[in-house]
């Protein structure tokens, strides 16, 4: 048994956010073959995003080329529909400012043993890595709204 | 990634096929797929229409609005290519069936080919599903086989389930189905794009076990 934020996971193997897309269908069968100790959902927003059309590659030089998805998603809702998933679940969120971040928060925590805050990924302009100068506030204050209390501890630890 | 020469283009009833030198030797398998990308203009899936590991030569063969595109392309032109993408077929038994309509077959050109290379018997039964259904001789003709490749419009799912049902097909024979009328954005399955009943054909795909996808009522209305 390994601890993290107060939740016990049976062992280290925790499918990270991005790799598997928000199809519920798709999530609750990787779930059942796998059994992974938990799922980190593809990061959500508070609204659905649209990813970036094809071509998904660009040149950036002499053979350099980059790969940008774009952060779609259906939307922070598409977690309720994850409700008969045995997996925990890691609700993986961002935005472009701490009250959308909070509005996606409010929604994930109901079916999340944690909130990770997406503040890495570079192919969308204002979110992701472009809120690192905000993290700060945006931990504050989704921790003030969480009720889920796995999630409080963590994220006060966070602020301490 | 890879890059390739294109040495020529030819048209091939309903598409166009690009014969393309690449540079690196890569092993294509049954089912598996390419893309071309046209770096910051297009991502484009495309058939393996024949493949020679021995000459370095690939042909991949396009259709529809896709066409346009690949024909401004120059011969000699160096182009950048992604695969092979998607998931084999898996082969078991001897006796394959390719069951298509008439538009549909070239898109399991390489799969015909390498299954008849590798010594399995390879039926190809070209029909119009929307009328045979229920058609004795048709029926006949597709049971008895290990492995059954179907490929058809998203229209005619139905008909195809339909198809399967009458037939009383062994539960032994692996069915798989095309799926290529999805929208193939990433070709990886991260931007979700593919997903189709759970499944993303994409990366899983682009032939997909027939129990693998629910073929309700809700596929194949027009």
């Amino acid at each position: 048994m390994i601890k993290l934020a107060g939740y016990s996971f049976s062992d280290p193997i925790i499918i990270a956010s991005g790799g598997l897309p928000n199809v519920p269908d798709l999530v609750r069968r990787v779930c059942k073959e796998y059994r992974p100790s938990a799922i980190t959902i593809k990061t959500v927003t508070f609204n659905p995003l649209a990813p970036h059309r094809a071509p998904t590659v660009i040149k950036v030089g002499d053979s350099c080329y980059i790969n940008a998805i774009g952060m779609n998603n259906p939307g922070a809702n598409i977690i309720n529909e994850f409700r008969d998933i045995e997996c925990p679940l890691i609700g993986s969120i961002t935005g472009t400012d701490i009250d959308e971040i909070v509005k996606a928060a409010e929604i994930v925590e109901k079916r999340s043993i944690i909130i990770e805050i997406n503040a890495s990924s570079p192919n969308r302009p204002g979110m992701g890595m472009h809120l690192l100068d905000k993290l700060s506030d945006i931990v504050k204050n989704v921790a003030s709204m969480v009720k889920n209390q796995y999630l409080l501890n963590y994220l006060q630890s966070l602020i301490l | 990634m890879i890059y390739g020469r294109l040495v020529s283009k030819f048209n091939v009833n309903y598409g166009i096929v690009l014969r393309i030198r690449i540079e690196e030797p890569i092993k294509i398998m049954p089912g598996q797929y390419m893309a071309i990308i046209i770096p910051n203009k297009a991502q484009l899936f495309t058939y393996i229409y024949n493949f020679s590991d021995y000459e370095n030569v690939i042909e991949l063969y396009i259709q529809g609005q896709r066409r346009a595109i690949i024909e401004s392309i120059p011969i000699n032109k160096r182009i950048l290519l992604e695969g092979p993408l998607g998931l084999p077929i898996k082969i078991s038994g001897s006796k394959v069936l390719a069951l298509a309509c008439e538009k549909e077959i070239y898109k399991i050109q390489y799969i015909i080919n390498y299954m008849k290379n590798i010594g399995l018997n390879m039926d190809i039964v070209c029909l119009d599903i929307e009328d045979k259904v229920k058609d004795p001789e048709v029926l006949k003709q597709i049971v008895s086989h290990d492995i059954i490749i179907a490929v058809f419009p998203k229209r005619v799912i139905k008909e195809l389930k339909k198809l399967f049902t009458y037939a009383n097909i062994s539960s032994i024979t692996k069915i798989y189905v095309l799926i290529d009328w999805v929208g193939f954005n990433c070709m990886r399955g991260v931007c979700d794009v593919c997903a189709f009943n759970g499944v993303l054909p994409c990366f899983e795909g682009p032939f997909i076990d027939i129990n693998k996808i629910k073929l309700d009522d809700s596929v194949g209305e027009r």
